[in-house]
């Protein structure tokens, strides 16, 4: 049996609890009749290995059921062609005038496996189920004179047969109905938390956004409109390509897409650099929104880690930071540069930045690799989730 | 190079008053380039009608003019159009580049980047900058030219800002294989802009496909 949440599985257990108690107890009756001796049967002996195996069946079945929360329909046939042979073989291995007494211990466990066919099985295969067990009742019980003597009873028995499993497939019906209505009310209240968590974190990345640019664009705009600033002066030059920059980057990370958290990370990071005098061309392409904080910060962090590099060692004041998404969510970011590069036939990244950019996005989930050759550039590649770049 | 030392004329049209007139002074830092007609709007234009070597056409400008209708006016008149823009947008790139642009080129501080992609088109070429090559390995269009896988890995690899040969490292192959995969993407979007009509015209698109070989830049 499927059970997916914890109202339904809750559900299930107490079902499969009461089946099981049920049955226990149906078996009860004939200890009081074994207490009294064994004269009712022709073989006592198979009699009390049928008694102990039924016993030990139920306990086997209801444990299973218990622990999987139900049984497939398969155990549940089982269990009724099961019972079936048993109540045939009781009814036929009682003496005369004892198959409708107590000693015919066989009817409680049978209403039983009706009970079991009713809740676990499609309603018609439940009926088939349930006439299957009339028939082995009727049919070990009526080779004996005592089902014309006593037609009353049998009948009387029948009907218990027939209407136990159905009160019993109404009663889990009711139950499972509630256990789904308690399910879908969970959920919808779990996907209301998950919307508000969503716009709340849009919330909080526009404001970061918003105060980016308070503290770059805005403040060297206000500057210049104050006046008194030579707009050719080299440092105010610098400071406006900056912004160019980061602003650049921001509109690409996201207006052609919807805003996505990593999009404004990196163009964040390359901002930094610009300050550091390293002019980063930003591409961005399709890059999945709701990617996990990790795996953000994990690349921002390579990322930033790659320009270092870039400003330290390659003196170059060129590098690009290319970030494209795919349907599936995956992300492959490229840094590179067209400077001096270095030797890594080691495969030890000459600056230890191998170990500390795989070392994160393999923590994070994902992947990196740095690709260099002495005067031929270098690039970074980072990938997340987890391929071969 | 096969332009030498020749100084190529161009045309500047951008609704930036204040980007036009900085961008004939940053041009001067240069022999080899010389701004020879700067207006803000295509018709404009097109009704001093210049003599020059390159158009460096902005990619929107404020009229709300379509930016590939721009291209074409352009175009039909026999110019060589260059588009500038500050954002890559892709879209709008694409399409110019279908009217018949022959390259594309970010505005920023690279003046030694703009003077190759102008001496590019300038000599019949397509100026493939890795910006206008990202946008083009986002090229959806079913009418985009055929590019083969290996012509597609080069022109992604040479997106991301590579040199060449560390393109030609990463594919596996020669710098001068990876040299030609490029050129020939070069040239399959240079034919989108001028279809050959004649045999003359073959004649003439091969020896400038020759030039265009030839004029590559290293890297």
């Amino acid at each position: 049996m499927l059970v997916s949440s914890q109202p339904t599985l809750h559900n299930e257990r107490v079902i499969a609890l009461t089946l099981g108690a049920f049955r226990i107890v149906q078996h009860l009756p004939f200890l009081a009749v074994s207490i009294g001796g064994w004269t009712a049967y022709s073989r006592p002996a198979l009699m009390a290995w049928l008694f102990v195996g039924s016993v030990a069946w139920s306990v086997f079945l209801f444990t299973s059921a218990y622990r999987r929360g139900g049984l497939t329909p398969p155990w549940a046939l089982v269990d009724v062609g099961f019972a079936a042979v048993m109540t045939f073989t009781v009814g036929r291995l009682c003496l005369p005038g004892h198959e409708l007494a107590w000693d015919n211990w066989s009817v409680g466990p049978v209403v039983g496996a009706g009970a079991v066919a009713a809740v676990y099985l499609r309603p018609r295969v439940a009926i088939f189920a349930v006439m299957l067990l009339v028939t082995a009742y009727v049919m070990g019980v009526q080779p004996n004179e005592a089902i014309s003597a006593d037609v009353a009873q049998t009948v009387g028995n029948v009907a218990g047969l027939l209407l136990f499993p159905f009160a019993a497939g109404v009663a889990a019906a009711t139950l499972r109905r509630f256990a789904r209505q308690a399910e879908h009310a969970q959920r919808s209240e779990f996907e209301l938390r998950l919307e508000r968590e969503t716009e709340r974190r849009l919330v909080d990345e526009r404001i970061r956004q918003f105060r980016l640019l308070h503290d770059t664009v805005l403040s060297t705009l206000s500057a210049i409109a104050r006046g008194g600033l030579d707009h050719r002066a080299p440092e105010v030059q610098k400071r406006c390509a900056d912004d160019a920059d980061l602003l650049r980057g921001l509109i690409t990370g996201m207006a052609y897409d919807t805003p996505t958290s990593l999009g404004a990370a990196l163009a964040e990071v390359s901002r930094a650099h610009a300050e550091l005098g390293l002019e980063v061309r930003q591409q961005y392409d399709s890059l999945p929104d709701g990617l996990p904080p990790e795996a953000v910060e994990a690349i921002s962090h390579a990322v930033r880690e790659a320009l270092n590099n870039v400003v330290k060692h390659a003196g170059t004041p060129d590098a690009w930071v290319t970030a494209t998404g795919d349907e599936t969510g995956s992300v492959r970011v490229i840094v590179a540069d067209r400077g001096a590069g270095f030797d890594n036939s080691s495969g030890s990244g000459g600056f230890g930045i191998n170990q500390s950019i795989r070392g994160r996005m393999r923590a994070a989930g994902g992947d990196g690799r740095i690709h260099t050759w002495e005067g031929q550039g270098t690039e970074v590649e980072l990938a997340w989730p987890t391929v071969n770049v | 190079m096969a332009n030498g030392e020749r100084v190529m004329r161009v045309g500047v049209i951008d609704d930036d008053a204040m980007l036009r007139e900085g961008m004939a002074e940053w041009f001067s830092a240069r022999s080899d380039l010389r701004v020879v007609a700067s207006t803000g709007s295509v018709g404009e234009f097109l009704g001093e009608g210049p003599e020059l070597d390159v158009v460096l056409l902005d990619l929107n400008l404020r009229d709300f003019s379509v930016p590939a209708d721009n291209v074409r006016r352009l175009c039909a008149k026999g110019y060589k159009v260059l588009i500038v823009s500050t954002i890559p947008d892709a879209e709008h790139v694409i399409a110019t580049i279908a009217a018949g642009a022959q390259g594309y080129v970010i505005k920023n501080r690279d003046l030694a980047a703009l003077a190759g992609a102008i001496s590019d088109v300038a000599s019949g070429g397509f100026a493939l900058s890795p910006e206008l090559a990202f946008v083009l390995t986002r090229d959806a269009r079913s009418e985009r030219p055929s590019l083969t896988p290996r012509e597609r890995e080069v022109l992604g690899f040479y997106a991301s800002g590579m040199t060449l040969e560390a393109v030609a490292r990463r594919v596996g192959i020669a710098p001068g294989t990876a040299r030609t995969h490029l050129a020939r993407v070069k040239q399959k979007y240079a034919d989108v802009g001028r279809p050959a009509y004649t045999k003359l015209d073959l004649a003439d698109r091969h020896r400038e496909d020759r030039l265009d070989l030839d004029g590559l830049p290293p890297s």
